[in-house]
Formats: structure tokens, C-alpha cells, sequence
């Protein structure tokens, strides 16, 4: 039996709330409600008890809260496919993430794939080459479910590895 | 002008043409689509009674208040229900240890029995346990209280860790630093204990004591103490945590709280009265045993002070104020004298009487003297002669009685003297009676002079007296004087005369032999004293001899 936390990271309005219901509840709302704090889910995979931690998207104005990212097993870092800061940023909440959990196995998810955008398999490695703690890049879509329960199965595997 | 009139009259007449149909299709879509409507109006109405109540709170209040007055009173009716529930299902438990130290309690402490029974339900209730991994919020252990289960306790884990990091984060940029330590909703209380790298939530109801904090802190010492190692190196994976020996550990918080109760409840009231029952039993026996003896001395002391019994020795046992007596006592009249002088005690409520009547005359010297003096009695008879001997129970007799009828009646009275058990009565003898008397007559008479008579009627009387049956011997003498026909004539006249009258007078019933000498008697001589020569002499004769 295990049970681990894992914390999805990123700014504002890539999604993370909206994977994470996909991939717990497997529903999707259009519907945006900012998360304030932080909001907590449970799924459990095979012998494995996910605490899934969504917490307040990063803002200019507000800096993740670091505290709730201690613990955590393992980080998923969301960007928003079709807003290039929230790509950007990802190598911030990727030193962010390695600041309070050293080398935590991180997967990206480039959420919203279901709407036309520009990324392509180039932009995604490079993505990929900034830790090699990432273990994926992988385009997702919360919308359509595209990819969602694959990036936290991978995660998951990884993670179990090394306990 | 005008141009603005039949405006005004155009749009009026539109209103009165168009409002039926707008009216009809208002209505129409409330019908159809109602919940649309309220998920609508849903968002506003917050906002209205904020607005309302702002600028007419009174109005607001008028409204509401007939709800809330209800909604209150049925809160505040369920709430003091639900205490009275406990508190009388705690009177109903009755006599406990619990409830005889709460008295105790209520009179030390000059509150009353109620407000301590409020206080006591107010005590606390350990509802739930949590062991927590500080960073990670992961739940390690946990038990919770039978009577309420935590629902899904990952997530509380998870969601208290969230918000404790967020209070220890913002408290400690605004102040010196500290940590959460308590939550608390509704009754209930969250108590956050944390150590290097894990921390108790305990979820707690009622007012909590300190002991409680103490026993939390206890606990988590104990744990850190035992098991920091695994918790600090925990990484999600249970099979590397002793998740039973925490477990165990943790329990023992619920325990504590719930056992004692427990056990006390399972006891059986009766038994807390056994201590009582014991002192009282004995306090009754001990005022028991002091009546008991007091009624004992009384009965001692009327004793003394009656002469005819103090001499004697007589034991009383009283016990239960029933009174034993146990003694010899020569009489019943002692028996009773003394059953009567204790009745008179009105405390003792039976007496048991045993006491023996035992006759004390067989002392030896005692009977003998009483022997004595019933002999001295007898011995005034001249005719008996009697003396004893006395060898403790067996009396020998000695001498000489009248006949055997008072030989007979002697021995029916020496019977009657207590202490003889044998009579000897061989050598007591019958006396004999022995007669020697001279009836004298005048010269050629055969009449009994009166002196004659007299003689006569003394010797009727001796035989009577010693109920003699011998036999009568009448000897007729002669004084020679005169024809010897005429004589025997004369004698054998007066022997008739005498026997006659001994059957006469007498009624003898004694053999009479006559004798007639043609002499006078021996020794007398005629010449001299003729006038004794005429006589009859009486004697009387054994016939068995």
C-alpha cells in the first residue's frame, strides 16, 4: 500500500483544476473558477493512494505558495498551449518544485491541445531537456481527455518505482 | 405638440394591446422553465435581502422573525433535549461510585448536583485520532471513537495539513513564530500536537481539560520517541511503517477516555453499597451487643438486690434481648421470683428460663437433724422409744413402737424427709402391753364399784390404745369366807360381770379366759387383808408366744 502526494503547478488558468476533474471525476466543466488556496482530491490506482493537491495558479502578483508543495512525491507543471508565458514559466516551477522537493520526478502537461496551436515536437523536447527529472511533455486535453490519465499513470509509476 | 401627443396615444394604445399577451407569456415561462427562473434569480437574491436589510432591516426582521423565531426555539429545544437525555440517562444509572463522588463533590464544592452533571457531559469525547506526516499530509494512522466515523480521513489529513501550513506560514511572517493548535467548529475541537516530522490532529467534543492536552502530548512522545526514524523516512509506502504498534499507541487516547466509564458502568450499582452495608451491619451490632450487655447488667443488678436470690449462682446471656438464665435454685418459688423480676425489664423481649430446681437438703447432717427431730417428736409417746442411725442415705431404726399401724405411719412420714433413699426397720420392735390390775369387791357382792370401773375402762383403753389382740385373763380369788358354792356362784357372777363389760363398754374384741381359784391370791394373806382376797385379777396373755 502507498500513499503519496502529488502537487500540480502552474500559473493561472492553464487547467490544472480541470485535469485533475477530468481525471479523478473524468468531467469537464467550461465553466473558469479560480482555485483560492488550495483544493485536495483522491484516487487511488492499483495499490496507490494519490493525494492529488491543486493549488492557487501562479499570478504576477502572487508567487506559489511554497509550503504546500512540501512532501510532495511528485509534480505535474500545466502550461496553457496557447498562452506562451504560461510555457515560459515552466522552467521557474520547475526550479520552484526542485527547491522544496530535490529531483521529485516532474510530468508537463501542455493542456488544451483540443484548440489549434503552434507547439511542435521540437518546442517539445526542448521543454523536455530542461531537468532531467521530467519524465514526460506530453500535449493534453482536459476537454477531451486526450492524454490526461496517461501523464498521471506515468507519473504514478515513477513514482511508486522508487519507493 | 400634437405630433407628441399621438406618440404618448400610440404607445399607450400599444401597451393596452401588447400587456395581456406579455402577461400570459410571464406566466407561461414560469410554468416551462421555473428552475431556469431560480437558478436565475438564484444569484440575485443574496444581494436583494443584503440591500433589504440595509435600508429596511425592521421590515427584514418583522418578515423573518415568525421562521426564526421557530428555527431557534426548535435548535435551542433539541439541544437541551438531547442534554436531558444524558443527564437523565446518568440519574438513571443510579447508584455508581461516580454519582456517590459527585455528591461528595457538590457538597465540597457548594455547587449544586445539576451543574456538576452538565459539567460532567460537557467532558470530553475523543472522537477521532490522526497521525499525520507534516510535509506531505499523508495520513499514517488513525482510530476513531465507535459511535463516529470520520469520513474519508485521507482528505482531512491532506486539507488540515494545507491549511496548518498556511496558518504556521502566515503567523510567522506576522509574529514571533507559532503554530496552530486548535481548530474549533460547532462543539467540537480540533487539537493539532506537532513533532519534527509529524503532528496528532485529535478531534475532540465538549470542553477539554488539560489532562487531555497532557495525554495528546504523551502520546506523540511516545511515538516520536519509538518511531521518528520510520516516520521521518516514510515515502508513501506503508509496508515500511509498524502502522500497528502507532495504531496501538493511539488507541490508548480513546481508551483512556472510554474505559473507565465502561467499567464503571458494567459494575453492578449494588456493589458500592456493600462497603455501606458492612458499616452499617456493624454499627448495628455494636449498638446490639451494648443493649445486650446493658440489659444483662440491669438484670444482674435487680438480682442483687433481691435477698432470697443474690445467694445463688445464676448465669444470664443475653443476646438478640433474648435472655438466657442458667442456674440451681432449691424451689420453684425461686424459679419464679427471679422469672418475675425480669419480666419487669421491658427491653428484653423473651426470656428463656432454664434454670434448675434442684433440692439442696441432702446434706447428710441436715437429714440426720431433721431425723432427729421428727424422732424427738414421736419419742414423746411414752410408749415409743426410738433412735437412729444415719449413714448418708440409708437410716437404721432402733427401739420400740406401740404396733404396727404407727410402725406403718412412721415410716410413710420418714419417707417424706428428702436425702433417705433405705429405712432399716429390722430391729424396731412392737412393745407388748402388759396388764396387772386387781378388781376388788365387797364382802358377798359382785357389783363393780365405781374405782372398779374406772380400772376396767383404763385397761379397755390401753387395749384399744396398742390395738392389742391378746388374750384377756381374768383370775377369780376367793377370801375363803363362807360356802364354797356361794363363792363360785359369786365368781363366776363376777367374771361375767367384767367380761360383760369389756364387750360392753369396751367392745373388745380380745379372747377372754377366766380362771376361778378357790384361794386367795399369792402373796396375801386372809387373816390380814381378806377384803384383798376378794378380787379378780386381769392379765392379758399372748397366745402366740
Amino acid at each position: 500500500m502507498f500513499t503519496y502526494k502529488i502537487v500540480l503547478v502552474g500559473n493561472f488558468g492553464v487547467g490544472k483544476t480541470s485535469l485533475i476533474k477530468r481525471f479523478v471525476e473524468n468531467s469537464f466543466s467550461e465553466e473558469y473558477l479560480s482555485t483560492i488556496g488550495v483544493s485536495i482530491s483522491k484516487k487511488t490506482i492499483d495499490n496507490a493512494t494519490i493525494m492529488i493537491w491543486d493549488i492557487e495558479g501562479h499570478t504576477e502578483f502572487k508567487p506559489i505558495f511554497k509550503q504546500y508543495l512540501l512532501g510532495s512525491k511528485g509534480f505535474i507543471i500545466v502550461a496553457d498551449l496557447l498562452r506562451e508565458e504560461t510555457i515560459d514559466a515552466i522552467k521557474n516551477h520547475i526550479e520552484l518544485c526542485h527547491n522544496v522537493v530535490k529531483d521529485a520526478p516532474i510530468c508537463i502537461a501542455l493542456n488544451k491541445s483540443d484548440m489549434p496551436h503552434k507547439l511542435d515536437e521540437h518546442n517539445l523536447q526542448a521543454i523536455k531537456s530542461l531537468s532531467p527529472t521530467i519524465i514526460e511533455v506530453v500535449k493534453t486535453s482536459a476537454k477531451s481527455g486526450d492524454a490526461v490519465e496517461n501523464i498521471f499513470f506515468k507519473l504514478n509509476q515513477k513514482i511508486t518505482s522508487q519507493l | 405638440m400634437s405630433h407628441e401627443k399621438q406618440h404618448i396615444n400610440e404607445e399607450e394604445a400599444l401597451q393596452e394591446a401588447i400587456s395581456p399577451i406579455v402577461n400570459r407569456l410571464i406566466d407561461k415561462n414560469f410554468e416551462n422553465s421555473g428552475d431556469k427562473i431560480a437558478s436565475q434569480m438564484a444569484p440575485l437574491i443574496g444581494g436583494a435581502i443584503r440591500e433589504q436589510i440595509k435600508s429596511q432591516k425592521d421590515d427584514v426582521v418583522d418578515a423573518l422573525y415568525p421562521v426564526m423565531g421557530n428555527m431557534i426555539s426548535k435548535f435551542v429545544t433539541k439541544s437541551l433535549e438531547e442534554l436531558l437525555n444524558k443527564i437523565n440517562t446518568q440519574i438513571q444509572n443510579g447508584l455508581s461510585i461516580e454519582t456517590i463522588k459527585r455528591k461528595i463533590k457538590a457538597k465540597l464544592k457548594g455547587v449544586s448536583e445539576s451543574e456538576l452533571l452538565i459539567q460532567e457531559n460537557n467532558q470530553t469525547k475523543i472522537k477521532a485520532v490522526l497521525l499525520i506526516h507534516k510535509e506531505s499530509g499523508t495520513l499514517l494512522s488513525q482510530v476513531e471513537n465507535e459511535q463516529s466515523q470520520l469520513n474519508d480521513p485521507d482528505m482531512l489529513a491532506s486539507m488540515m495539513t494545507a491549511i496548518r501550513s498556511f496558518v504556521n506560514d502566515w503567523a510567522s511572517n506576522n509574529a514571533t513564530h507559532s503554530e496552530l493548535g486548535e481548530i474549533e467548529y460547532g462543539g467540537n475541537k480540533i487539537i493539532i500536537e506537532a513533532s519534527g516530522y509529524s503532528y496528532l490532529s485529535v478531534i475532540t467534543e465538549g470542553a477539554i481539560s488539560p489532562h487531555i492536552y497532557k495525554e495528546i502530548r504523551e502520546v506523540l512522545e511516545d511515538i516520536v520517541l519509538n518511531y521518528a526514524d520510520e516516520i521521518k523516512k516514510f515515502n508513501g509506502n506503508f509496508d515500511k511503517l509498524p502502522k500497528d504498534a502507532i495504531k496501538e499507541k493511539l488507541q490508548t487516547l480513546i481508551n483512556n477516555e472510554t474505559q473507565p466509564q465502561s467499567s464503571s458502568k458494567k459494575m453492578h450499582p449494588l456493589i458500592f453499597i456493600i462497603p455501606f452495608l458492612l458499616i452499617g451491619y456493624l454499627c448495628y451490632a455494636f449498638y446490639q451487643d451494648y443493649v445486650d450487655y446493658r440489659i444483662q447488667s440491669e438484670i444482674y443488678k435487680r438480682l442483687e438486690q433481691v435477698p432470697a436470690l443474690s445467694i445463688y449462682k445464676i448465669n444470664i446471656d443475653v443476646k438478640d434481648k433474648i435472655a438466657t438464665i442458667d442456674g440451681k435454685v432449691p424451689f420453684k418459688y425461686h424459679k419464679n421470683l427471679l422469672q418475675e423480676n425480669i419480666q419487669e425489664i421491658q427491653e428484653i423481649q423473651e426470656i428463656k428460663n432454664n434454670i434448675l430446681v434442684t433440692p439442696t437438703l441432702t446434706d447428710p447432717l441436715q437429714v440426720s437433724s431433721n431425723i432427729a427431730y421428727f424422732l424427738a417428736g414421736l419419742n414423746q409417746d411414752k410408749h415409743t422409744n426410738l433412735s437412729y442411725s444415719f449413714d448418708y442415705n440409708t437410716l437404721t431404726l432402733y427401739g420400740i413402737v406401740k404396733n404396727t399401724t404407727i410402725k406403718n405411719q412412721i415410716l410413710q412420714e420418714l419417707q417424706k424427709i428428702k436425702g433417705i433413699q433405705n429405712i432399716n426397720y429390722d430391729n424396731v420392735t412392737i412393745a407388748t402391753l402388759t396388764i396387772d390390775a386387781n378388781i376388788y369387791f365387797t364382802k358377798g357382792s359382785s357389783q363393780l364399784s365405781a374405782q372398779a370401773q374406772t380400772i376396767l375402762l383404763d385397761i379397755i383403753s390401753k387395749i384399744n390404745n396398742f390395738n392389742s389382740k391378746d388374750t384377756i385373763v381374768l383370775n377369780s380369788y376367793s377370801d375363803m369366807i363362807g360356802d364354797q358354792i356361794i363363792n363360785e356362784k359369786l365368781a363366776k357372777k363376777r367374771l361375767k360381770d367384767i367380761s360383760d363389760f369389756f364387750k360392753d363398754m369396751g367392745n373388745l374384741q380380745n379372747k377372754i379366759g377366766t380362771q376361778i381359784h378357790f384361794s386367795a391370791p399369792p402373796n396375801i394373806d386372809l387373816k390380814k387383808e381378806a377384803h384383798k382376797a376378794r378380787c379378780v385379777n386381769i392379765s392379758l396373755k399372748n397366745e402366740e408366744k
